[in-house]
């Protein structure tokens, strides 16, 4: 029944690794500029910063409040409720005659009807009274496309443009593939931020609106990190981990403080000795939203007067908050990595800076340590002080393997999954399964996502090169593309106002496209000419010729009912209707014998006929001339076309007779010869 | 009380038949339903109803206790519905209980399922006359039919390139009261219909049978429920090859089940059962049946 090839179910599987620092390259310290830099995207970015400088310290916070490791609602099959409610009464329903009945819709694949029916006839019930039932209910298994509409029309826009580029190697080695697909890729992301504002600004903060907004989030994470991992190849890309840090803030931003969190800082009189407060700095420092860090240490430097006596202690501990400030702002940024040396000098320093680290307080010395630590990138630190395993592996990339590239970042996942566990939602999932290099696994979690995620981003993926570098394993991509372009497409295609782009879709799908087209083209509603002609349009444009005789037969058939007879016709002869025709002009024969009234005169008028048209409409078009010759005394040409009409045979049988009493009346003009040899076939 | 609900081919209107032996047509409009007809013509209740393609005009077969089929005909013009009673099929001698539109491929073709153990086909000519054909069918009754799709099985994967009304397949599945299934093949050689297949595998009466839609893949994919309180899968890898039956679940429904319905793709699967529960199965990758949903009130 599946569209898809057979799914190796071994491939789920993970292969075993073993833990190797990657190799670092230092060489090329010019990184390719990969981030999206347009403040659009940067503007939750803001939002996160303006929330850690002050909300988050007073707990006001407007960032997302759901951190990535709060455990997450697992698929699940979901019930449909009737609504209203049907009456249910035990004692009758089972035991007597109702049952319940359910069709699907004939065009849309997710909508039925379900109806609650009787199950035996009246006569057989017995019941002395019977109600009739309304209780039909409309049920959709399809999420509401028409909240997605705005999103779904910018998308297709975009996935235009990526199919300029083909799917050729030779094009895939071009050197413009890159920014051309990081640009399609990044035009993707702000249809999808553009979707997650719209829906941020909607008043009614339902359960769907919340599930919608939850989506479209799974949905830019798993987006964002595939164009980071998968979409630059390049040599001179070294900003793979500051790009994963960006993700993970924008992402996956810290979480506002608890209120008890708020309590305990509020309450405390010394913030040095608040487990709130160092637990909040080492998530900054994990993070490497070191602006926030620092301010963060500022905080904590207690001004000491001349005269105190804590004069000399006091000092030793703002000293070292300098100096790790000191540290923290010397750490060399991606820009200036020209030489090994440099990272070698500053993680010296640091380590220097952590060995000089000695206080009486114990609490103090070890949490300085342990942010030094962290800045120097030992594990242990870093995935002890992280709370799940995206942070924990984020923070590991980049303060242990600051100029890894994308292949390398399986040999960090070791250590992380041994620490942490990835919870089962299909979002963790996949996320696990790109940073695995697994695309394929991670597409058949980004299935229970979402289809536009799913077929958009395969679509994309088909037009890396991703295929040549994973290992050298046959990915199912390019099989799977169709398949999941067209089943994302097929609510579309009888979706009242987004059906041409459903159909538009299809025709990106060489091999099952057509096939899908010839299924539904046939299914759209059509009440106007409009839009009759633009399913048309399809068909030409497509070569669906039969399908296109079909629905021009259904548009005839329509006029037919109204008793528009010239537009029946046209689109009969169109169509090819051949014995539709010869029935509608007996009819008009038949009612000229009955009445003598040429009733078919102006349903002809707008009918172009010439000898290619319906030998049927023909003949009628020749009788008419005929009269309209003798209507003009123009007997001789009169006689000519009432020959043509004998002869011709078309006619039913029992109208033989009317042509000849015509013959008769012309010939008993006197002046007009009807010769035989015009009347017997050559 | 209804005994069935139809939308139309374009899933505009909605037509539904009743004990009260009328039939009553509503348009459709999002959420609404504006009643727009009742048509009266049978002498008993009316189990099922069937809309016809646009093509051949607004047509609703009707079918009912009383014994007849009824073709209907909307022949109104513009917004104002007429509907007239274009023809009565009167050979079947007991109730009739399905009625089902062949592929519009194959032309307005009729299939009618009797409690006189007999199915019958009705082809409308080109001269304006009905051919019927009677077949015996089931013993003590049949009570539904279902067309298979016109396209031929495995057309997708030939890719002939050819439209869809070269070489179709007229084919139809009929069940009933013998616990049977059965497939009927018309030959274009001696213009006959014929038994091709008997699907043997409920224990009590079959009630509704559904051949699912197929977009020209290789596999057959039928479905038939039944008084035994299962749902029986029965596919066919390839035209030659033999219908595999595969219960949809192990255990038996908690009561009867009554009706089954395709999704236009064919991927997923309804069935109504007597116990109020409506539930929707998927076919997963390993070739076993999943449910995906259920309806509740």
């Amino acid at each position: 029944m599946s569209l898809f090839p057979e799914h190796n179910s071994n491939a789920m599987q993970f292969t075993p690794f073993t833990f190797q620092p990657p190799p670092v390259d230092y060489s090329q310290f010019e990184g390719l500029s990969s981030f999206p830099s347009s403040k659009q995207f940067y503007e939750a970015s803001v939002l996160t910063e303006a929330f850690l400088k002050e909300d988050a310290y007073l707990g006001k916070g407007k960032g997302k409040q759901v951190e990535e490791f709060e455990p997450k609602q697992e698929t699940q099959k979901q019930t449909i409720f009737l609504n209203p409610p049907f009456e249910y009464d035990s004692n009758y329903w089972s035991t007597t005659n109702q049952s319940t009945g359910v069709k699907f819709h004939p065009t849309r694949s997710k909508d039925f009807v379900c109806y609650v029916y009787g199950k035996e006839p009246k006569e057989k019930v017995n019941k002395e009274s019977f109600t009739l039932d309304t209780q039909i209910y409309n049920c959709s298994l399809g999420h509401d496309i028409d909240s997605r509409r705005v999103f779904y029309n910018e998308a297709f826009s975009i996935f235009r443009e990526a199919a300029k580029a083909p799917l050729s190697k030779e094009w895939r080695e071009k050197p413009m593939r890159e920014k051309i697909l990081c640009d399609i890729s990044w035009n993707y992301v702000n249809a999808i931020v553009n979707h997650i504002k719209s829906l941020q600004e909607n008043p009614t903060k339902d359960d769907r609106i919340k599930r919608e907004l939850s989506t479209f989030r799974d949905m830019m994470a798993i987006w964002e990190l595939c164009r980071i991992m998968y979409f630059i190849k390049s040599e001179r890309y070294q900003r793979l981990s500051t790009d994963l840090v960006t993700w993970l803030n924008e992402c996956y931003p810290l979480g506002a403080l608890t209120e008890e969190e708020l309590f305990e800082i509020r309450e405390s009189p010394n913030l040095r000795n608040t487990m709130v407060f160092w637990s909040r700095l080492y998530k900054l420092v994990l993070r490497g939203l070191f602006p926030q860090a620092i301010n963060f240490l500022r905080s904590i430097i207690i001004p000491v007067e001349v005269t105190s006596d804590k004069i000399g202690r006091e000092n030793i501990v703002n000293d070292i908050i300098q100096s790790v400030i000191k540290c923290i702002k010397s750490r060399p940024k991606m820009a200036s990595y020209d030489t090994d040396l440099i990272w070698r000098n500053w993680l010296s320093q640091c380590s220097q800076l952590q060995k000089s680290i000695i206080l009486n307080d114990k609490f103090l010395e070890e949490n300085f340590v342990k942010i030094l630590k962290i800045l120097s990138g030992d594990p242990d630190a870093i995935l002890g002080k992280s709370s799940s395993w995206l942070e924990g592996l984020v923070a590991l990339v980049y303060h242990k393997y600051p100029r890894c590239v994308a292949s390398d970042i399986r040999a960090a996942l070791g250590p992380v999954f041994v620490r942490f566990s990835v919870h089962p939602d299909p979002t963790s999932q996949a996320l696990k399964r790109i940073f695995y290099q697994r695309i394929d696994d991670a597409l058949g979690y980004c299935k229970h996502i979402d289809l536009w995620l799913l077929s958009h981003l395969t679509d994309l993926l088909c037009k890396t090169d991703i295929d040549e570098t994973i290992g050298g394993k046959s990915l199912l991509l390019h099989q799977h593309r169709e398949g999941y372009l067209i089943k994302f497409a097929e609510p579309l295609l009888t979706h009242s106002t987004l059906w041409q782009v459903g159909f538009k879709y299809l025709e990106h799908c060489e091999k099952f496209g057509r096939i899908f087209m010839e299924e539904f083209i046939g299914k759209i509603p059509f009440d106007n000419e409009r839009k009759f002609e633009k399913i048309l349009k399809i068909c030409e444009d497509n070569g669906l010729i039969f399908d296109e005789k079909c629905i021009i037969t259904t548009m005839g058939t329509k006029y037919m009912q109204i008793k528009r007879y010239a537009s029946t016709i046209i689109y009969y002869m169109r169509a090819g209707k051949d014995e539709s025709l010869r029935s509608i002009c007996n009819m008009f024969l038949t009612r000229y014998i009955e009445t003598g009234k040429i009733i078919f005169g102006e349903v002809l008028d707008s009918i172009p006929v010439d000898k290619n048209s319906n030998e049927s409409v023909n003949f009628l078009s020749r009788y008419k001339l005929y009269h309209s010759l003798i209507q003009d005394e123009f007997y001789n040409q009169a006689a000519q076309v009432l020959v043509e009409c004998l002869r011709s045979e078309i006619p039913p049988k029992e109208f033989w007779g009317v042509l000849l009493f015509h013959t008769v009346a012309l010939m008993k003009l006197g002046n007009i010869y009807i010769y035989i040899y015009l009347i017997e076939p050559h | 009380m209804v005994h069935d609900a139809q939308l139309d081919y374009y899933g505009l209107k909605l037509a539904t038949c009743s004990s009260d032996r009328t039939i009553k047509i509503f348009d459709l409009d999002g959420e609404e339903r504006r009643e727009v007809e009742t048509l009266k013509g049978h002498e008993g209740p009316v189990w099922r109803v069937d809309w016809a393609h646009p093509k051949f005009g607004v047509i609703l077969a009707s079918c009912s206790y009383d014994g007849k089929v009824i073709i209907w005909k909307d022949q109104g013009s513009g917004s104002s519905s007429s509907w007239k009673k274009i023809k009565e099929h009167t050979l079947h001698s007991a109730s009739v209980n399905s009625v089902a539109w062949g592929p519009h491929e194959l032309g307005p073709i009729l299939a009618c399922a009797s409690s006189d153990g007999k199915v019958s086909v009705l082809t409308f000519k080109d001269d304006g006359s009905w051919d019927a054909v009677v077949l015996d069918a089931h013993s003590i009754g049949a009570n539904s039919v279902s067309w298979a799709p016109a396209t031929i099985p495995g057309a997708l994967v030939q890719v002939t390139g050819g439209a869809p009304n070269v070489n179709v397949s007229k084919r139809f599945a009929s069940c009933g009261c013998d616990n049977l299934v059965k497939i009927w093949a018309y030959s274009e050689d001696t213009k006959e219909w014929k038994e091709e297949d008997t699907l043997d595998g409920h224990t009590d009466w079959v009630r509704d049978v559904a051949w699912a839609p197929n977009f020209g893949l290789p596999q057959n994919y039928l479905a038939s429920c039944s008084q035994d309180k299962t749902v029986i899968i029965w596919k066919k890898n390839n035209p030659t090859s033999p219908w595999v039956k595969k219960f949809l679940k192990p255990e038996k429904f908690l009561d009867v089940v009554w009706s089954v319905s395709w999704s236009l793709s064919g991927t997923i699967l309804a069935v109504a059962s007597g116990d109020n529960k409506v539930t929707l199965w998927q076919e997963n990758l390993k070739g076993e049946w999943e449910k995906v949903q259920e309806l509740e009130d």
